[in-house]
């Protein structure tokens, strides 16, 4: 029976023109703990689109709203406490978690794709070579940001 | 002879003259001996064919639960409820789907349907107890085993459950009365052999316990029961993938929300008290915290994998039977 006769179960993976890009959802993960957002949104959101996963749309929304609210969170713990020198560990902490948090959740969303991607003979590229270079890059990366906004800085982490 | 259908199921005119669509019938074969993948495949080809049949999507709902794809299997079971509203099998369906979610509510109102729908329907007593076992309420558990023994004293499936609800309680005498009634009615069934080699196991008899894994295996190649008790057997060997595995059960217990929420728990209090133990001056200590936190992250990272292999070992012996 040819595959366009077959019933599409809901949440299997749909057709996607960049399929060879997909990675185990492990390396964005990773780039969101140890290159930072500037690497891991733009690689989730990619990872997300080859992958055709049905929760697809939500993964980019959450992805694009990573850097929304980590600044978000700094803004909020500059209007509630103040950003004096003493707090400013504390309030990275927050950003941090707010980011970790968001990528663990993307992380999880993904995961089920790619389980069912590999279920269907689909197979993932070795993400080790991006995570290198962006862990290398990151210094430079955040220095550039820098000069553009603290927040944006903030972003980077 | 009859003449074989021309729609690559195999099956010939007579076979399919009444009863469920072919492609259905090869999917209720699959499940039988627990090949899940199998059934999902005809089941496909079953719904391509016709994507208004209420029991297929029920089917396919029921398969995709065994393969732990349970927001399909939800989507499925509705579904059929929608051609169907009066399905028991939807109903059962959704239940299980929803309970395997933590919708305790939701499933035990889909199940109590499916009773009264069906007031004999084993499967939806069976669900209800473990519904009752994921609340905590061992009493009711019980009382619906009990009330699933009366409406169907040979099913196996019965008294595998109450030989498993007497051995978390350790009554491991009973346990074993309701093991062996099981093996009596089923002998080759694989969660009759998981329950006796976990007996096994808590009697200490290690490889019995291993070698009723591995039989069990050899019937059904993805039975969870039986995975569980060679990982667990595995886990007894060596403390610290023991640890590993005990942790990993719980973790698995809380669903996807109860391990965000635990993990980034953990993190945000040993990143807290490390910044706290600096700005005490006690940099030692938060060192040492954050040197511990590493090592956790490391072993968590490194631990499935020693386990998958330690695993895979284990699942060389097995020989699949010719059926599978």
């Amino acid at each position: 029976m040819p595959a366009d006769l077959l019933y599409r179960i809901v949440d299997e993976p749909s057709p996607s023109p960049w399929k060879k890009a997909v990675v185990r959802p492990f390396w964005p993960w990773l780039a969101m703990a140890l290159a930072g957002t500037w690497l891991a949104v733009p690689w989730f959101i990619v990872n997300a689109l080859a992958l055709g996963s049905p929760t697809r749309r939500r993964e980019i929304a959450l992805a694009a709203a990573v850097p929304v609210l980590m600044v978000l969170v700094v803004v909020g713990a500059q209007l509630l406490f103040g950003l004096s020198e003493g707090r400013v560990p504390y309030v990275l902490v927050a950003v941090r978690f707010a980011k970790l948090l968001a990528g663990y959740v993307l992380f999880t969303w993904q995961a089920r794709a790619f389980q069912l991607h590999e279920h269907f003979g689909g197979d993932g590229r070795n993400g080790v070579l991006v995570l290198m270079v962006g862990f290398m890059l990151r210094e430079k990366v955040l220095k550039g940001l820098g000069d553009v906004s603290p927040f944006l800085l903030l972003g980077g982490l | 002879m009859s003449e074989e259908l021309d729609d690559g199921s195999g099956l010939n005119r007579e076979e399919a003259v009444g009863g469920p669509p072919p492609w259905e019938r090869l999917a209720a074969q699959a499940m039988g001996v627990g090949n899940w993948n199998g059934a999902i495949h005809h089941l496909r080809r079953a719904l391509g064919a016709d994507p208004e049949r209420a029991m297929a999507h029920a089917l396919l709902s029921l398969c995709l639960i065994h393969t732990n794809r349970l927001f399909a299997a939800t989507h499925e079971a509705r579904r059929a409820l929608e051609l169907e509203p009066e399905l028991p099998e939807g109903h059962l369906a959704l239940g299980l789907a929803l309970r395997g979610q933590g919708k305790l509510k939701e499933a035990r109102r889909a199940l109590e349907q499916t009773l009264a729908l069906e007031p004999e329907h084993t499967g939806a007593m069976l669900g209800l107890a473990a519904l009752h076992r994921q609340a905590g309420d061992r009493t009711g558990e019980r009382q619906m085993l009990e009330r699933a023994l009366q409406v169907a004293p040979d099913d196996e499936s019965v008294h595998v459950a109450l030989g498993t609800w007497h051995l978390v309680g350790g009554e491991l005498v009973e346990a074993r009365r309701y093991a062996e009634s099981a093996r009596t009615l089923s002998p080759d069934v694989p969660e009759v052999l998981v329950l006796l080699g976990e007996l096994a196991l808590r009697e200490g008899k290690v490889n019995e316990a291993r070698d009723f894994a591995i039989w069990a295996l050899q019937h059904d190649a993805m039975d969870p029961g039986a995975l569980a008790l060679l990982a667990s057997i595995q886990a007894r060997q060596s403390v610290l993938l023991g640890l590993w595995w005990r942790y990993s059960v719980w973790m698995q217990a809380r669903g996807d929300r109860g391990q965000i929420a635990v993990l980034m728990g953990a993190w945000l209090v040993v990143q807290l008290a490390t910044q706290v133990l600096t700005d005490l001056g006690r940099t030692g200590a938060s060192g040492a915290l954050s040197t511990v936190w590493l090592v956790v992250a490391i072993y968590s990272w490194v631990g499935p994998a020693l386990f998958q292999a330690a695993l895979e070992k284990e699942l060389k012996r097995v020989r699949l039977r010719d059926d599978f």
